[in-house]
């Protein structure tokens, strides 16, 4: 049973600039009995989460919307366990595969292929599944010939595909999108709105951030909009 | 006080085949499109070594039988420290993408950094297999003592890499100077010369960690039996380490993902 919870949950991120940074500064500090330090040295926090409260369960598609800033990365990121909540807790359960920005944990000098085996491997799948759905996978991803050539010559959309294709495999529980996924041509998000649709018939659950209206519409039976770290569940009217 | 940092070594120690897997696919993706692929590593490693071996030899006038094994050996096993110190501590920072979307106990960054540099170490094994063909070592039978020594310094290096690599990432000082101090540290650790030749200044040398390290590994790789006294210090060294990282992780663990 597949699900996820959260319970006022705030998310303080602090921001570092290269002078709060650096070992000079804090020599500086000693030096100067802190008079530069501390105006140089004021730690900036951003709230990126308020007090958000969200109880998602199997058969959920959530649609995040909101605009750049409102903390949409942030609340998927809190949700894969990548960001710690500062107060408040975070229960998840389920098989969860993150996917946030787009290119990462791959090796641009290898061929597709080995970026599939790559990149399973960073999302802790078993040696067997890569290896059981390898052709479904490259099928799926539509790349064709190009599964063969190393991945720096690939265009942005081909990349989604290798790594969306990837990230679906052997059907997790949770699936985690964010923005970048518009990056797709519309053969592939057609391909995928039908991935997506098996996906949720399999009763899990997906979580996705996005600008564009329509992919919302299409792909989520549920609304949430961000708005200075809040969440606030509308409706598809609203959207 | 221990659980959060023995839990996230834990959790990087189950995922061992994956950082296999890409310690082994990075280094075929460097290598991609060469013919001799990693070892132009072993290439350039044996003319480095070698070559100071024999020159050594020439300029302090001692026979070059005996000088060639203990610098070559000396040298690969300052290669494998310093290789593995400076990219260890560049861990964390050099994965920052792959941090802030992936969820990884932190652990599996250095533990990857640093099985790289294993693999690479265990390729240049080859140069001391030809070394022994020609100038066999004193005593086969202290090999085996290579074993535990390089069992003791994985787990050293390990620990003092994820140190660094935790600290470097939110004092961005830290990783250069550590890049800047380690020439210092070779003409400070016994690779080039024995401690007992040093005689005045040989505290120095004392007081330099990478000593025992370079140490344990070389003397068993050239037929000797190490010290057991170099083996204390560096228990002593790892236990202190572990000690530091387990306070440091235990304190600050949900906030380096905002400090890479």
């Amino acid at each position: 049973m597949a699900f996820i919870k959260l319970e006022d949950v705030t998310l303080d991120i602090p921001i570092f600039d290269s002078i709060e940074r650096s070992l000079r500064t804090h020599a500086i500090n000693v030096f100067t009995g802190g008079k530069i330090l501390n105006s140089f040295n004021k730690k900036m926090i951003i709230r990126a989460l308020n007090e958000v409260n969200l109880d998602i369960r199997e058969g959920d598609a959530v649609g995040l919307v909101g605009p750049n800033g409102s903390g949409k990365s942030s609340l998927l990121r809190v949700i894969s366990g990548i960001y710690k909540p500062t107060t408040g807790s975070v229960s998840v359960t389920g098989e969860l595969r993150p996917l946030i920005s787009l290119g990462v944990g791959l090796e641009a000098n290898l061929t597709g292929i080995d970026n599939i085996r790559r990149l399973g491997a960073l999302y802790g799948y078993k040696r067997e599944i890569i290896d059981d759905q390898l052709d479904q996978i490259v099928s799926f991803s539509g790349l064709g010939d190009f599964i063969e050539l190393p991945v720096r010559t690939y265009s942005s959309g081909m990349v989604l595909r290798l790594m969306f294709s990837t990230l679906v495999t052997g059907n997790p529980d949770i699936v985690i999108l964010d923005e970048f996924f518009s990056a797709g041509d519309e053969d592939f998000v057609k391909k995928s709105e039908k991935r997506m649709e098996t996906l949720l018939d399999n009763a899990k659950i997906l979580v996705f951030a996005s600008h564009s209206k329509s992919l919302v519409k299409n792909y989520c039976n549920r609304f949430i909009r961000m708005d200075s770290g809040k969440a606030i569940e509308i409706g598809l009217e609203e959207v | 006080m221990f659980k959060a940092l023995n839990e996230d070594i834990l959790d990087g120690l189950k995922k061992f085949p994956i950082i296999m897997f890409i310690s082994l696919t990075d280094l075929r993706s460097k290598y991609k499109r060469t013919i001799l692929g990693p070892f132009w590593i072993v290439l350039g490693l044996a003319a480095g070594s070698i070559g100071l071996g024999f020159l050594w030899s020439v300029l302090w006038d001692v026979p070059t039988v005996e000088m060639l094994p203990r610098i070559t050996v000396g040298f690969l096993v300052w290669i494998l420290i310093s290789a593995a110190i400076v990219e260890g501590s560049n861990s964390l920072i050099s994965q920052e993408m792959v941090i802030k979307n992936i969820n990884l106990p932190f652990s599996f960054f250095p533990l990857l950094s640093l099985c790289k540099q294993v693999i690479n170490f265990l390729h240049s094994l080859v140069i001391i297999l030809v070394l022994y063909l020609f100038l066999p070592p004193i005593d086969y039978a202290n090999i085996i003592w290579f074993l535990p020594a390089l069992f003791l310094t994985l787990i050293n290096m390990f620990l003092l890499t994820f140190l660094l690599a935790v600290l470097s990432s939110r004092f961005r000082d830290i990783q250069p100077l550590i890049a800047a101090i380690m020439p210092m540290l070779f003409f400070l650790s016994p690779v080039l010369f024995r401690i007992q030749q040093t005689e005045s200044i040989s505290w120095i040398m004392w007081l330099n960690p990478l000593t025992y390290v370079i140490s344990i590994l070389r003397d068993p790789l050239l037929g000797q039996k190490p010290e057991m006294i170099f083996f204390m210090v560096m228990i002593v060294f790892t236990t202190v380490l572990y000690v530091l990282l387990a306070i440091l992780i235990k304190k600050k663990i949900n906030n380096i993902v905002y400090w890479v």
